[in-house]
């Protein structure tokens, strides 16, 4: 692959930050300093038109490596290269090719319709404003925008607000979109519609995607490729369909029994009556809590077996906690 | 589909039509000012308390200048006209709030959206205030000057030639880059320290006190009048000595004043921009 294919590169990248260890004229006197390495060593590359999930738990220098990718911060050691360009000394020019949604930092303007929003951003990014105007209401269709585009944003929720922050961001057509935790806070059918654009988005346009997500289903709905960083560096790096089958293979049901079923023995029995296949449930507040290991157990044949001896409820399913597959690839990782 | 890279190649900036900057400034301007145009009652009475308070001053220098003998100095109307020049200036344009939307922004970590945007980050959030304050200052302009003409007459401005008004406008606008350029550098600094309030208060009072609020300028005694008159906070409100007679012959100086400190603090504010830059790690990294 030659380097105009790739989107991103990233050659040994550190970044250590130093902060005064006492404070005040304490920190005056004894001039001393903490080093706080946050990303170590990282090495890859993102072909262009690709999309990544780029995740790992709070601190893991995650935000550091958006940061860096971005110009907003300088690397302490190594290179970044984003489409050819060194970030923090070309970032202006660079700007004008990158997208940025922060889910926690508005970029829209609160007080106006969203139209002026678009307005205002397209002639930062130097849109002609016939072009912008095309582009604008190709956005609104294709991000479902029409009903509230002239509202005031303060009045959106907050799932019409990301859309309207992922559809801001591609007025200028930016050729890679960074998005940082974009669905945080949504409700399931915000974070179904927001993915679904962003994914026509990557497929239509070509744009490369650098997510960053505490959402497994970010991860498994919008990206092909997945990398997990923990304590500044990475701890894997592969095809998403792959992690799926390797890691993501723990289910978690619960399980709420019907009363009478629960009225026939104590707690503390639950579980041994309970018990379906190899699996042991926990009980707890009058729920059965298993773990599924699909690898073992087909989630079909668990599931019949448990319906046929259990009279349910209530019943939820849910992937392993991310951080828990984190914690995993992580101790794996040093052992 | 997906994009072929050579296709990519294409869109970016190579597509987009290159306007002017000052374009996309006026366009910051303007939707600042549309923002603050949907709370039309701040602006209604952001004025009347400038009518109000510029008609209880008028009262009480009417009294101030029948005991003393100010009035041979400055006249009682060029005075008043003055003292409204600097509320509109000084207090509704409010260019020192820069400070605030920096210091808030900082802190906060905002910043860093707003320095991957391919504009400058500091004009962008002076145009951002102009916008905000710039619809009742222009309500200021039309409305004080109404309200001066009934409470006191109009100004004695037969000092004035072609070539002092011209002096006046540059004046303007040095005093507006003097502003920003010092108040934003105040807002940089809490990049640096914890509360940046206090020196931005420090600076705000001497701006007070220096630039006439409480006292025009002219009626200080004549040392310190030079001192105030060529410091940044007196290069800062020099807009408002259009109505000073006194002035004239320190024009010319205070021209140089203004270009000087407005060299300075602008070199200043970058320098201490560049050293912000490496530290944004500290808020949000």
């Amino acid at each position: 692959m030659s380097s105009s294919d790739k989107a991103i590169v990233v050659s040994k990248v550190s970044k250590t930050f130093e902060f005064k260890t006492h404070k005040g004229v304490r920190g005056f006197l004894y001039p001393e300093t903490t080093a706080v390495r946050a990303v170590d060593g990282v090495s890859f590359d993102v072909p262009r038109g690709e999309s990544l999930a780029f995740i790992g738990p709070n601190g893991a220098g995650k935000s550091t490596t958006i940061k860096m990718l971005t110009g907003i911060l300088q690397p302490t050691t190594g290179t970044v290269q984003v489409l050819g360009m060194r970030p923090l000394e070309q970032r202006r020019e660079l700007a004008m090719k990158i997208g940025t949604v922060f889910g926690q930092r508005s970029q829209l303007i609160f007080n106006l319709p969203l139209t002026e929003s678009f307005r205002l951003t397209a002639s930062m990014y130097r849109v002609q404003r016939a072009e912008a105007a095309k582009r604008v209401e190709k956005l609104i269709g294709q991000f479902d925008l029409g009903e509230f585009v002239t509202q005031p944003v303060r009045k959106l929720s907050l799932g019409q607000r990301m859309r309207a922050e992922v559809a801001n961001a591609l007025i200028y057509n930016p050729e890679i979109i960074f998005l940082d935790e974009p669905t945080i806070g949504l409700d399931i059918v915000a974070k179904r519609a927001l993915r679904e654009v962003i994914k026509t988005v990557n497929r239509e346009q070509g744009t490369t995607v650098f997510l960053t997500s505490h959402d497994v289903g970010d991860i498994e709905e919008v990206c092909t490729r997945t990398m997990i960083v923990n304590h500044g560096q990475i701890v894997l790096d592969a095809q998403t369909a792959d992690l799926k089958k390797n890691y993501l293979r723990r289910k978690a049901v619960s399980v709420v029994p019907i009363a009478a079923w629960l009225d026939r023995s104590a707690p503390a029995q639950w579980a041994e009556r309970a018990k379906i296949a190899d699996v042991q449930p926990e009980g707890k507040d009058g729920r059965l809590l298993f773990t599924v290991d699909t690898t073992k157990n087909a989630l079909n044949d668990f599931l019949r077996e448990l319906l046929a001896q259990i009279p349910v409820a209530d019943m939820t399913i849910e992937d392993t906690p991310l951080e828990d597959i984190i914690h995993e690839l992580y101790t794996k990782d040093r052992q | 589909m997906k994009a072929t890279p050579s296709k990519l190649h294409e869109r970016g900036v190579g597509q987009l039509t290159r306007r002017s900057s000052l374009r996309t400034y006026l366009d910051i301007i303007r939707a600042s000012a549309r923002e603050d145009s949907a709370n039309a009652r701040r602006l209604v009475a952001g004025v009347a308390v400038s009518v109000i308070r510029v008609g209880l001053i008028a009262a009480i220098y009417k009294v101030a200048y029948a005991h003393s003998a100010a009035r041979t100095s400055l006249p009682y109307a060029n005075a008043l006209w003055s003292i409204a020049a600097y509320f509109a200036f000084i207090l509704n344009l409010g260019i020192r709030n820069v400070f605030k939307i920096v210091d808030r922004e900082v802190r906060t970590g905002v910043v860093e959206v707003g320095v991957i945007k391919p504009i400058d980050w500091r004009l962008y959030k002076i145009c951002e205030l102009l916008g905000k304050n710039g619809l009742e200052f222009l309500a200021q302009l039309i409305v004080l000057p109404i309200a001066l003409l009934i409470f006191v007459g109009a100004p004695d401005m037969s000092h004035l030639t072609f070539l002092d008004s011209a002096a006046f406008v540059l004046l303007t606008l040095l005093a507006m880059i003097v502003a920003s350029a010092m108040f934003l550098t105040v807002g940089l600094a809490a990049f640096w320290l914890q509360d940046a309030q206090p020196v931005y208060r420090i600076l705000d009072k001497l701006t007070l006190v220096f630039g006439g609020a409480f006292v025009p300028i002219a009626l200080l005694p004549h040392a310190t009048q030079i001192l105030v008159r060529y410091s940044p906070f007196g290069v800062y409100a020099a807009p408002t000595q259009l109505f000073n007679p006194q002035i004239l012959p320190s024009l010319g100086p205070m021209v140089l004043a203004a270009v000087a400190w407005s060299a300075f603090l602008v070199f200043l504010c970058d320098r201490v921009w560049q050293r912000a830059m490496s530290k944004i790690e500290v808020n949000g990294g």
